[in-house]
């Protein structure tokens, strides 16, 4: 199972998959209080990666990758981070404000606020 | 044609220098510049392959920046004209049968920059790499200005280098020509006069190098050319020399010879003279001894033919007598009785004469004597001159000045042969009529004979060669110029000494000294 987290300032606390994929294909680039959006995710190696890379782009790992590598050298969108670790990736998300990623460990830290999709937290 | 060593030389050095020239000029520079692409090639190859594996590790690494920091990594070089991420995607044709591969751009730098356009002026390299995620290609493009530009400066510093080497291989032609045309031409002028005998020659050369040692060599070869030619003069000397003594060896010889034939002859005609000295003594010692008796005889018979006529007269009976006394005046007694006793001193001078003959005759055949004998010189002066008395005695007056002398040891027969030469030639000498000077004396040991004429006289180019054999002034025929050799011979044989006193129109004097006593026997 994979849980949504975003920084406090930014995403909203609850969002459609739809809303989510958009934001996670670089679609949607601010948040609706004007705060840039910065992507992360574990890398595709990690199973967190796979399952976010599944369940969110329905693409495999790869497939992500060059799909952000095309989107990100053509300009049209930064890259997302790829973590190790969750809490790597938990540090980042804490501390950029209107950062969004995708774990399947979150340690329930304050600083960060978990994203509903959907209704549900994790998925 | 002729070629000097000078020109050989300048036409290697050229040839040298212009074969570099062209090596410098088109070769070298041809080679520099291809290296030079070669290198910046690989170099442009390097960086894509730098780009292209720092991207391949970004990309594994998931980590797009580290993309943009590999590309970045060229971002600065001045000669950067693009730098390119390419995406290769095989696409497939819709029944799966064939495949095309696909380069899709995804970043370049400059943004503007067509990455895939290559021109003369950029050179282009790709560095593929494969990841997990994709296929892709790092393109980079770097501009070939600095190539053209290290063109440049490699065919000036060629152009440089040839001037130099060009400047240095006329230093080394003029250097080369002085160093070994000219001592090669002062070599060949030196040897040019040794050929023509000046032996004096010498090349100076210190260089110490080849020539040098061949200057060294050739100064060798003209010091022992010229000891050797030295050397060969001497020898010649020397062989003349010999030769000259061969010549007298051959001289003396051949008067050896001539004395041996005259000794001979002399034998002979002393064996002869002997023996008709010995046949003829017997007979006019019969008409010396005979003479004084039968003139003795006669006075026996005068006086008787006295006694009858004082008879006749004192007795009156020259009536009976009648007849004997016209016998007398018919065979005029008187007459008859003076020419009895003059023909008896004429029998008696004759009989003198032919003794004293014989007697020189026998004086003067005692040649074939080969021991010193005691002789009394006077007396073979005096038995030469009666040989010789018939070619003298109207016309050439002797002066004889003999001294007290004592006999001497010689060989008598040869030391009259002396004086028969002497004498000889002397009264030769006198044309007309003249005077023979006879003068001897006794000096210590020596016991000197002059004999002196009033003749011609001889000149000192005649004086001084009438010792040697075969002289002659005389007429051809009537001298065999050997008589003074010879007697020059006899008189070193006797220890003695033989001198000529001569001048033209003043006569001929000859002094011959001889010891008293002969140390040893010839």
């Amino acid at each position: 199972m994979i849980t949504v987290i975003s920084h406090t300032k930014g995403a909203p606390s609850e969002m459609k998959m739809a809303e989510l994929r958009s934001v996670m294909k670089g679609e949607r680039q601010r948040w609706s209080d004007g705060t840039k959006v910065h992507i992360a995710l574990m890398k595709t190696t990690t199973p967190a990666g796979q399952s976010a890379c599944q369940k969110v782009y329905n693409m495999s790992g790869d497939r992500v990758k060059r799909f952000w590598l095309e989107l990100s050298f053509a300009g049209n969108a930064d890259p997302p981070t790829f973590c190790n670790t969750a809490a790597e990736l938990e540090s980042f998300v804490l501390q950029n404000p209107g950062a969004i990623g995708i774990t399947d460990n979150f340690s329930g830290n304050d600083g960060i606020k978990i994203t509903e999709i959907d209704g549900q937290k994790s998925f | 044609m002729r070629i000097t060593l000078k020109t050989k030389i300048w036409f290697t050095v050229i040839t040298i220098v212009l074969m570099f020239s062209f090596f410098s000029l088109f070769y070298f520079p041809a080679q520099q510049e291809k290296y030079l692409l070669n290198n910046y090639n690989n170099e442009v190859q390097n960086l894509a392959n730098t780009i292209s594996l720092g991207v391949r590790i970004a990309l594994t690494e998931e980590n797009f920046e580290g993309v943009q920091t590999a590309m970045s990594f060229v971002k600065d070089d001045p000669r950067l004209q693009f730098v390119s991420l390419l995406m290769t995607d095989t696409i497939w044709s819709s029944d799966h049968q064939r495949f095309s591969i696909k380069d899709s751009l995804l970043k370049t730098f400059p943004e503007k920059t067509e990455s895939l356009i290559s021109s003369e002026s950029v050179i282009r390299k790709r560095s593929p790499f494969t990841t997990e995620m994709m296929s892709g290609a790092i393109e980079l493009g770097l501009t070939t200005d600095q190539i053209s530009i290290g063109k440049k400066e490699i065919r000036l510093t060629s152009m440089l280098v040839s001037g130099v080497f060009l400047v240095i291989g006329i230093i080394i032609g003029f250097w080369l020509a002085r160093n070994i045309s000219v001592p090669v031409l002062a070599l060949r002028d030196a040897a040019n006069k040794v050929g023509d005998g000046d032996l004096t020659q010498r090349v100076i050369n210190d260089s110490g190098d080849e020539i040098g040692e061949l200057a060294t060599a050739f100064n060798k070869m003209v010091v022992d050319l010229g000891k050797a030619r030295e050397e060969l003069r001497h020898a010649n000397l020397s062989l003349a020399s010999t030769n000259d003594a061969l010549h007298a060896t051959v001289a003396d010889l051949q008067a050896a010879q001539e004395q041996l034939v005259q000794a001979e002859k002399m034998a002979s005609l002393g064996q002869l003279t002997a023996g008709i000295a010995h046949e003829i003594n017997n007979p006019i010692n019969f008409v010396t001894a005979n003479i004084q008796p039968l003139k003795d005889d006669l006075d026996d018979i005068l006086k008787i033919i006295g006694s009858y006529e004082k008879v006749v007269r004192e007795k009156g009976m020259e009536k009976e007598f009648l007849e004997v006394e016209q016998f007398k005046q018919d065979a005029q007694i008187d007459f008859t009785m003076r020419e009895v006793n003059d023909l008896l001193k004429g029998i008696e001078d004759g009989a003198m004469r032919t003794s004293e003959i014989v007697k020189g005759l026998r004086n003067f055949s005692r040649l074939d004597q080969n021991v010193f004998l005691k002789a009394n010189l006077n007396e073979s002066l005096e038995s030469t001159l009666t040989l010789l008395h018939s070619s003298f005695k109207n016309r050439i007056q002797i002066v004889k000045d003999f001294g007290k002398i004592e006999e001497v040891e010689c060989f008598p027969g040869k030391i009259n042969q002396v004086f028969m030469n002497i004498l000889s030639n002397a009264i030769q000498a006198i044309p007309g009529e003249g005077t023979v000077f006879i003068r001897t004396r006794q000096e210590g040991n020596l016991v000197k004979v002059s004999i002196k004429d009033t003749g011609a006289g001889m000149s000192e180019v005649v004086r001084k060669k009438i010792f040697d054999p075969f002289f002659t002034t005389k007429d051809v025929g009537k001298g065999t110029g050997l008589g003074l050799s010879i007697s020059f011979g006899i008189i070193q044989k006797h220890h003695g000494e033989i001198e000529v006193f001569s001048n033209p129109g003043e006569g001929t004097e000859f002094v011959i000294s001889l010891p008293v006593k002969q140390e040893s026997e010839v």
